[in-house]
């Protein structure tokens, strides 16, 4: 979660109108990293959005008619449906793709009443959520048509946008309560990520007979994930307290597609198959500066983490699709793609949770952390004193719980004009698809643990089993022991039922061809409602109640495209 | 007639309508266009006489709006058909042989699509660099 910074505004509300001159005062630094704060997965710690793992659209002919591409035969960019496709080139060609992107959004639901301790409230009101606007390349590309062993084939070489890190947001909500002395306190958090995954494809497509046509991709994935997240306590335009987090991290694969094509008169078939491989998540960096804390706001934490290395698999995903020209002016087609995520694993270095309390008379002095195998001296301590089953095992794989996603498009195109020299289409489609995303679902998810926070309560669980059985050896503490780690791994939350966030796309636009010279404009508009966490923080030091949001946003994207054939 | 101007951008147009754009000369590919199709083709030879020779023609593009034309002549012996591996032209046909001048409608495409590229070009630069 892009979050994980809200929850920490609760530390400083609480002294915030008592201390507006101690705010001004210099702060103090402590810097902190693992163990105490322990270091996971991008995908644990929710750095993995819904929008950055699936391909995008390219083409400005395809994109506009919903996305549809396995059985429309195009240019260069017809690879990322299929790369048989790209048996449309009749001429050398050079393409270039650019977005820009906004959106708007609103809160379906939110609660009245935020809880910041277990007696003290605040009620909340007027929750604003903003999705960002930003701008991103999409592709250069070139296809070059020719003769291949005395048949027709193409060539095809891309650089292309993937996927984003995701879409950003802005959300705002007016807290009030006795904690704020009554007065309206704004709490507001940015979202932006930046950057994404790039791949370079290169292509080849061949006609096999003279109804059908072969074709392979070879991509070569990587690029950088980044996310900044900024949160701010203001009360009547004044800023008293702000903090920040960032995060980015490497991925990179190699992947290799295949697809066919038949054509039967104006009836086109196709389908593809995108091999399933990994994607090697590396050199993670996490920097968290905390609001100061409350009441003296003159310190503060500068959390530093390193995000474990993973890989993450990539399932084989297919896809199927047909195109029919009814006239030479009319094309309808239609696709579908396959995309089993929910077979997708983690592979990362193996993690062990060490617990103890600072007080041991009082379960509420607990410290808790994550040691890594890669932490040799701290790992062979725990592996010493037996708190370590098989510590010689050093990695770990578990299911990634993605759900599965599948996606229907459908589009049609009309050429308004069509001559030698001019044409002019006008595209529409619709594209009906979910994206991953793991839904975060609030804990208590024991029902066996005590106390108001899950976290909190299962530490107190296992705390008595440590009063019977002080060296953790029955099942009972041992489940209690896995249970503390289940969280720790995934945020001190569990994810109870992942379900698919689904989204609905319309799409539309235009071309203009003048000779050799084309144009494409695109505009899509995606619809989706998602429920998240605000407010939220997954520190166990601080363990504040999150709060579940339900909201509906939609993302505009304006596309520009443009070729030259020579 | 005969004198093409090899370092100019030429265009030679028959009387049947069909014209011939580019650099006439040797070596070089130019837009051999005829009635409903669009051909790229690499000129062979230039004889003394203005005899044009087209070598490696390939189908670049073949228009809707001429299909009747199109299948009429199909049956005729003027067709060209497209596996054809040269197009002869002879001089008698030539009826204008033009300089391309400087287009700003072609220009100004030109430019919109090559600052576009130049453009994604560099995001992706900035980017990676």
């Amino acid at each position: 979660m892009s979050r994980i910074l809200a929850g920490l505004f609760f530390v400083g509300l609480l002294g915030l109108f008592s201390s507006y001159c101690d705010a001004q005062t210099n702060i103090e630094v402590d810097t902190v990293s693992a163990p105490l704060f322990p270091d996971r997965t991008a995908a644990e710690n929710g750095w993995l959005s819904r929008f950055n793992l699936d391909r995008e659209p390219l083409g400005g002919r395809s994109r506009a008619m919903g996305g549809t591409g396995v059985a429309v035969p195009g240019g260069a960019e017809s690879h990322v449906y299929n790369p048989a496709a790209i048996l449309g080139l009749n001429s050398l060609e050079v393409g270039s793709e650019f977005k820009i992107y906004s959106g708007h959004g609103r809160a379906l639901a939110f609660p009245d009443q935020l809880q910041v301790t277990a007696t003290d409230y605040l009620d909340a009101s007027d929750y604003r959520v903003k999705p960002r606007g930003a701008s991103s390349y999409n592709s250069l590309s070139l296809g070059v048509p020719v003769s291949l062993l005395g048949k027709q084939a193409a060539f095809a070489l891309s650089y292309r946008r993937v996927a984003l890190t995701g879409y950003g947001d802005e959300s705002r909500v007016q807290l009030q309560g006795a904690l704020t002395s009554n007065a309206q306190a704004i709490y507001g958090e940015e979202d932006l990520p930046r950057q994404g995954m790039d791949a370079v494809s290169f292509t080849v497509a061949r006609s096999i007979i003279p109804q059908a046509d072969l074709g392979i991709n070879l991509n070569w994935e990587g690029g950088t994930l980044k996310r900044n997240t900024s949160t701010s306590v203001a009360v009547l335009g004044n800023v008293f307290a702000s903090g920040s987090a960032s995060f980015e991290q490497n991925v990179s694969a190699f992947s290799i597609d295949g697809g066919t094509t038949m054509h039967f008169g104006p009836l086109r078939v196709g389908g593809s198959v995108y091999l399933g491989h990994d994607l090697h998540f590396r050199n993670g960096e996490e920097r968290i500066t905390t609001i100061p804390a409350a009441p003296t706001f003159d310190h503060r934490l500068l959390i530093l983490g390193r995000p474990l290395d993973q890989d993450l698999s990539v399932p084989t995903m297919f896809s199927v699709g047909t195109s029919y020209e009814l006239s030479h002016r009319v094309t309808l087609a239609a696709d579908f793609l396959y995309r089993p995520w929910g077979h997708s694993w983690i592979t990362r270095t193996r993690v062990e949770p060490f617990v103890g309390f600072l007080d041991p008379a009082d379960p509420t002095t607990y410290f808790f952390a994550l040691i890594p195998a890669t932490d040799t001296e701290r790992w062979n301590q725990l592996a010493a004193a037996g708190q370590i089953s098989e510590p010689e095992i050093k990695e770990d794989s578990f299911w990634s719980g993605l759900p599965n996603t599948h996606s229907i498009r459908i589009g049609g195109e009309y050429f308004v004009k069509k001559s030698a020299k001019f044409e002019f289409p006008v595209r529409a489609g619709v594209r009906l698809e979910n994206m991953p995303q793991r839904n975060l679902y609030i804990p208590s998810v024991d029902p066996s643990a005590t106390g108001d926070k899950a976290y909190t309560g299962a530490i107190q669980l296992f705390y008595q089993s440590l009063q019977t059985d002080p060296g953790c050896q029955t099942g009972q503490c041992q489940a209690q022991k896995d249970y503390l780690k289940r969280m720790a791994e995934f945020n001190y939350l569990n994810f109870l039922s992942d379900q698919p966030v689904g989204t609905t796309t319309i799409t539309m636009g235009f071309g203009v061809r003048i000779s050799e010279w084309s144009a494409d404009l695109t505009l899509e508009r995606t619809d989706f409602k998602v429920q998240r966490f605000f407010l939220s923080n997954f520190d166990p030091l601080l363990n504040p109640t999150p709060a579940l949001t339900f909201e509906s946003q939609s993302i505009l994207n304006l596309v520009f495209s443009a070729h030259m054939r020579f | 007639m005969t004198d093409f101007g090899a370092e100019k951008n030429i265009k030679v147009t028959l009387r049947d309508g069909e014209t011939v754009k580019g650099h006439i000369q040797a070596g070089s590919w130019v837009t051999y266009t005829s009635i409903g199709k669009v051909y790229r083709a690499q000129v062979d030879s230039v004889s003394l006489g203005g005899d044009i020779v087209l070598k490696r023609p390939y189908l670049q593009e073949e228009y809707g709006r001429y299909s009747l034309q199109h299948e009429r002549m199909s049956q005729s012996l003027l067709e060209i058909p497209s596996g054809v591996e040269r197009i002869e032209i002879s001089a008698y046909k030539i009826v204008q042989v033009e300089e391309v001048a400087f287009d700003r409608a072609r220009s100004a495409r030109a430019a919109g699509f090559w600052g576009l590229t130049l453009f994604v070009a560099a995001s992706i630069l900035s980017a990676r660099l």
